[in-house]
């Protein structure tokens, strides 16, 4: 026995409990009289009764220790909001240290020996925070100071580049254009034909839908194209942005699944 | 010894990097987060993928849990969005839909057993396998209806589509799998019922 057509779709909100009170009322002086809508209930119980629950789930063997050791491997270089501080601490330490042997360098006869000393401690102080360095650099070129800025240059693609004597001289840095939000892009590739920056996955909210969630992250100002609407932009990665998105009420995230990076952006509008 | 330590104390280690704390974290959750995986995905490959994904976004997105929603909740959320990624993604890639493969399934006829609680096992059965005949928009949608008891409004905000969408998947969704346990002699077609008297709303 089937059904009525007509209340076909109001006995699934009925049952989930998504109809309102007159509604409700509606289905019930219905089912009083209609044994193919009482059926159809009664299944729709039976199903949640019976729906699979975690419980009798079989959760294939290893599989804790799999995420586990990912987790471990990922555990030194893992990101942290505020990083860029770091980063800036480092590429100062690096100058001091690249300024204190240039004018040692002549006591112990040789430029060679100053440069592969600046070497190894600009080395060093990259390794520990070698991971997300790009990402961090995109962050960190517009609202840093002249030494940084020139350091984070979207000239280089290479971690260990970024960190090296050479790019820490503002001499050498390519100029100051580096300084514009827009070419962190190069790093990524992630500009589209038009030159607009594209992301794997963004999303716009109010600052008071975003709460605290990003405290901590340095984010540029943009002015929207459409609006002229001054806003913040944030750029993170795909898990640091599925993080956050977690948390939002109705979140509206858009993907491009053709977009050729994994960078993601969330929009501020005040 | 480790069931002890409060979940927050773990979250708090876990969020300064302690990998050791969200190990533990990991122990307790992975049944959840697999299983609402499994039934989201419709295999135990994607789902053990998706579940990993999920679990690797909590502990790099960590330091943004402001704990303002439980734990637990979070989690099924990054779940959920790990499945529904892992899902588009395939779909791009696939040519055959899963309706397709509905007419193709070779399932066994299962008459109900004699006994209620044996009864009601052979349906979660009948359940599970016809979850995996459902296009995936149906079955991320019921899964969420009825394993994770979310609101359609919650539904609608995991799935990022608007609420008449979810409206109409719940009912299509639940449709197919019960001509599915109809046709597979899970449910009977017609006999009295005392439960659709029951109130159906809050």
């Amino acid at each position: 026995m089937k059904y009525c057509d007509e209340y076909a779709a109001l006995l699934d909100q009925f049952i989930d409990g998504e109809c309102t009170p007159e509604e409700a009322e509606r289905v019930r002086e219905h089912l009083a009289t209609c044994e193919g809508c009482r059926i159809y209930v009664a299944d729709a119980y039976a199903i949640r009764d019976a729906f699979p629950t975690f419980e009798d789930t079989q959760v294939p063997d290893g599989f804790a220790d799999a995420v586990c050791a990912e987790v471990r491997a990922d555990a030194a270089p893992r990101k942290k909001p505020r990083h860029w501080v770091k980063l800036t601490v480092s590429l100062a330490a690096c100058v001091a240290v690249i300024a204190a042997a240039v004018q040692l360098a002549p006591l112990y006869g040789g430029g060679s020996t100053a440069a592969s000393t600046a070497s190894a401690a600009a080395g060093s102080a990259g390794s520990e925070e070698n991971s997300g360095m790009q990402k961090f650099a995109a962050m960190v070129a517009p609202e840093s100071g002249t030494a940084e800025s020139g350091a984070s240059s979207s000239e280089s693609n290479e971690e260990n580049q970024l960190m090296t004597a050479d790019t820490a001289q503002p001499s050498q840095s390519g100029g100051t254009a580096s300084l514009v939000p827009k070419e962190g892009a190069d790093l990524y590739n992630t500009q589209s034909e038009a030159g607009e920056k594209r992301y794997a996955a963004w999303i716009s909210v109010t600052k008071a839908q975003i709460g605290t969630l990003l405290d901590g992250y340095e984010g540029t100002q943009s002015v929207d194209a459409v609006s002229g609407e001054t806003f913040t932009r944030y750029e993170l990665s795909r898990k640091e942005f599925d993080a956050i998105v977690a948390q939002l009420q109705n979140p509206k995230v858009t993907v491009d699944d053709n977009a050729d990076t994994e960078l993601c952006s969330i929009a501020v509008y005040p | 010894m480790n069931d002890n330590i409060p979940e927050q104390d773990l979250i708090e280690a876990a969020k300064k990097g302690d990998p050791d704390a969200f190990e533990v974290l990991v122990r307790r959750y992975e049944k959840r987060v697999y299983s609402l995986a499994l039934r989201m995905c419709g295999n135990a490959e994607n789902a053990q993928e998706a579940a990993q994904e999920a679990l690797l976004s909590a502990w790099q997105g960590l330091p943004f849990f402001r704990g303002e929603a439980a734990f637990a909740t979070w989690l099924c959320r990054l779940t959920s969005n790990a499945c529904v990624d892992l899902l588009r993604k395939e779909k791009r890639q696939r040519a055959v839909s899963l309706d397709d493969e509905d007419l193709n399934l070779d399932l066994p006829d299962r008459g109900p057993g004699p006994h209620e609680a044996a009864e009601r096992q052979e349906l979660r059965e009948a359940i599970g396998r016809g979850l995996t005949t459902l296009p995936d928009e149906y079955r991320t949608a019921l899964v969420l209806r009825e394993m994770q008891q979310l609101s359609y409004q919650e539904i609608s905000d995991t799935l990022d589509v608007d609420i008449g969408t979810v409206k109409s998947r719940i009912s299509r969704g639940r449709k197919q799998l019960r001509n599915f346990l109809t046709r597979t002699g899970n449910l009977f077609a017609a006999y009295p019922s005392k439960e659709a008297e029951k109130e159906g709303c809050k």
